[in-house]
């Protein structure tokens, strides 16, 4: 037997550090050569990484959503056979960047400690080394009753509980998520964003959705609500280019769209996603609903491809199923606007005099005061409204 | 598109080969598939630099390859088509120093005809032209086989070799084994043109297409080219229709791009399967004989593999002495400053 601990490999092409996806093989399990250990995800990649040899994984030295830098070291195998060196002898020895490691860990001596990651994270916590504490559990392994022992015991749970102020559960930003606070905080910090708030009879245009549903049910097909909205939208946008564009700070100048791409914003269970209906004006309403729901389905269902994702030129998004009222949105750089509706009720308006009831839908118009001013900003409500209490010209 | 062997391992046509050669032919295959499943997982360990599969297109190369007579004819690769170059002859011990990136398997052993691999896309066609060209000139019974994939075809080289070698007539194969992916580039977005074949009509010879995952179908059609080529008629274009099951490089994660109805589709059509169930259901080998086999490969690449880490570690001055015939004297002071200062 033979302790050998792995480092992450260059898995890439001068790869400088991987995050853990997924741990295939538990501490105190026996893998064979070639077995894989851990998922690893690159910028370009999810791979699996295997094991140089047999024997078994005694130790896991970073947690899932840890970043770990190329030659850290990611687990220790109790190796059968002694393995020889393994390449890449020049990389340099570098730390595992763990989510809330505030605090310098504790020197954890030990290199045979066996401690499950969240273990060792809760005794990075609590400041006790792990190398002290006696495992309670099959085969030496520490549990996280014994830390929370051993830090009794040292009084050193003063630690923990004393400072409420960074206390609480913290998440570390991931993937989608990731990206939505990066997109978000980029609109909000560099846009100046305008909004105007608009309340617009839907009666017409939630007959003609209905009608539209039924004649696409009968014939075994679907016409989701989004599909009207994304027509709405890409008519506007024909009639009004300066809002199917994007602004190119560096070069200084307003880029006008041929194509009118509409993303649709979709709550995902993993956050925020807006796929992109490519051409949106130029599709026949059937094809338009067949793509609105392909791109909403791949997103929800975390199989939307690249594709579906880039070359949006504006964006709706459609809170109705929410019962959103009105509100304001951010744009999503580098485009110019987006426009929100919310859900269609019925309100009491005036009509020619008397008090009468009427679907209204909320909608709210948000431009880049930088490249529109506000009065194409309410031109361009006024033909969504128009397009919405006239539908007629959205059936074609 | 010439075809012996359908997906199910049915046979249509007489099998152009005696079966012992066939089981030899499926044997290299094999040895080629679970070096390249070894070579991912050590690269995956640190083991290896960044490499290049051919999971799935064994039979486009060593079909290829059987065709040849490795005394006189020379093998020109691309980096994709071990398997057939382990039937020419490269050495196994090599092939994994190819993956160290241990510079003396660039190094074509003196006896094997073969040049090196070339990481360039398309750029060892002109090489191969010329030196078929020359066969020719020193009346060499010789032919040359240049192995390149679709995205060669769009390599400014790629039209040069092909319309150099219809005119001097160069005794050439030029096999383009359409993987169906440039990367991540499909054959669609790649040409206009309906097929790849067809592309050997505007240099003045003629165009195969055949199915590039049956061992037969590929052995058959180059045959043919060598027998062309020999007769002093001249180059011919082969595209072998495979697929690339594995992976572009280590640095490529194809679920980013590939459909995966398309990969299962094709992991219907892989040619070593279709070579098994051939193989068992004419008799020439049972279930217990091919894992015989498969014991065998294991073996051959633990040996090989084990041979391979017991190489040296190059001198760097190694470098200073391989590029040119002789060195030249820029080069020859870049040495005696290394040799006085070392890597420094």
């Amino acid at each position: 037997m033979s302790k050998f601990e792995f480092r992450l490999p260059d898995i890439g092409e001068g790869l400088a550090e991987a995050e853990v996806g997924k741990w295939l093989v538990g501490v105190g399990d026996r893998v064979v050569e070639d077995q894989p250990v851990v998922e690893m995800m690159t910028d370009k990649a999810a791979v699996e990484i295997p094991s140089p040899g047999a024997g078994i994984v005694v130790e896991q030295r970073a947690a899932e959503g840890d970043v770990v830098k190329t030659g850290a070291v990611l687990y220790v195998l109790e190796a059968d056979q002694p393995i020889g060196a393994v390449g890449h002898a020049a990389a340099p020895r570098a730390e595992v960047r763990s989510e809330g490691a505030a605090a310098p860990a504790p020197s954890e001596s030990g290199g045979g400690v066996l401690a499950p990651p969240a273990v060792r994270k809760l005794a990075r916590e609590l400041g006790v080394d792990l190398a002290r504490v006696k495992g309670s559990g099959p085969a030496g392994r520490i549990t996280a009753e014994d830390v929370q022992r051993q830090a009794a015991a040292a009084g050193a749970a003063r630690a923990a509980p004393a400072s409420p102020a960074d206390g609480g559960r913290r998440v570390r930003l991931r993937g989608v998520q990731k990206r939505m606070a990066e997109t978000m905080s980029l609109s909000a910090r560099s846009i100046p964003h305008v909004t105007g708030f608009h309340e617009v009879d839907a009666g017409h245009f939630v007959e003609l959705a209905s009608r539209l549903r039924r004649a696409a049910e009968e014939r075994g097909g679907r016409f989701p609500f989004d599909t009207l909205l994304v027509r709405v939208a890409a008519l506007a946008l024909r009639q009004h280019p300066i809002f199917n564009a994007s602004l190119d700070e560096a070069a200084g100048e307003i880029v006008m769209h041929d194509d009118v791409n509409v993303g649709v914003a979709t709550a995902t269970r993993e956050g925020l996603i807006v796929p992109v209906v490519k051409n949106a004006d130029t599709l026949d309403l059937e094809e338009l609903a067949a793509e609105v729901d392909r791109v909403a389905a791949a997103a929800r269902d975390g199989r939307a491809t690249l594709a579906d994702l880039q070359g949006g030129t504006f964006t709706i998004s459609n809170t109705g199923a929410w019962r959103g009222g009105l509100g304001t949105s951010l744009i999503r750089p580098p485009e110019v606007a987006i426009v929100a509706f919310g859900r269609v009720e019925e309100r009491a308006v005036v009509r020619e005099g008397q008090v009468v009831a009427r679907p209204i839908m909320p909608m709210s118009v948000t431009f880049d005061h930088r490249v529109i001013d506000g009065e194409q900003g309410l031109g361009f409500a006024l033909t969504l409204r128009g397009l919405i209490e006239g539908p007629q010209d959205l059936h074609r | 598109m010439v075809r012996y062997l359908d997906q199910d391992g049915e046979l249509l046509d007489d099998q152009p080969m005696s079966d012992e050669l066939a089981l030899e032919g499926y044997r290299v295959m094999l040895r080629g598939r679970r070096f390249d499943e070894r070579c991912v997982s050590l690269q995956r360990q640190g083991r290896m630099v960044t490499l290049a599969p051919g999971i799935g297109q064994e039979a486009a190369t060593v079909g290829a390859a059987m065709a040849l007579d490795p005394k006189t004819d020379w093998f020109v690769p691309q980096y994709r088509e071990l398997a057939g170059q382990l039937w020419h002859g490269y050495p196994l011990r090599l092939a994994f120093l190819w993956h160290v990136g241990h510079p003396i398997a660039f190094q074509v052993p003196d006896d094997l005809k073969m040049l090196p691999f070339q990481a360039a896309i398309a750029g060892q066609l002109p090489q191969a032209v010329g030196l078929a060209w020359g066969l020719r000139l020193k009346h060499d019974p010789g032919v040359v086989l240049a192995v390149f994939g679709d995205g060669g075809t769009s390599q400014g080289d790629f039209h040069e070799a092909l319309n150099l070698a219809g005119v001097m007539k160069a005794p050439v194969m030029f096999l383009c084994q359409n993987n169906g992916w440039a990367i991540s580039t499909t054959v669609e977005h790649q040409t206009a043109s309906a097929s790849l074949a067809q592309k050997a009509l505007a240099y003045g010879f003629p165009g195969v297409q055949c199915d590039g995952n049956d061992l037969f179908a590929v052995y058959a059609t180059v045959r043919d080219a060598v027998a062309r080529a020999r007769a002093g008629e001249g180059p011919t274009l082969i595209e072998a229709m495979t697929y690339r099951l594995g992976l572009h490089t280590t640095a490529d994660d194809p679920t980013r791009y590939e459909p995966r109805e398309m990969h299962e589709m094709w992991v219907d059509r892989d040619p070593l399967r279709r070579m098994q169930i051939h193989l068992v259901s004419r008799g020439v080998v049972d279930r217990s004989g091919l894992e015989r086999i498969e014991d065998e490969v294991k073996e051959e690449l633990r040996v090989a593999w084990d041979e391979a880490q017991k190489e040296p570690a190059p001198d760097p001055a190694y470098y200073f002495g391989r590029a040119y015939a002789s060195t030249s004297q820029r080069l020859g002071s870049q040495l005696s400053r290394f040799e006085r200062k070392g890597l420094g």
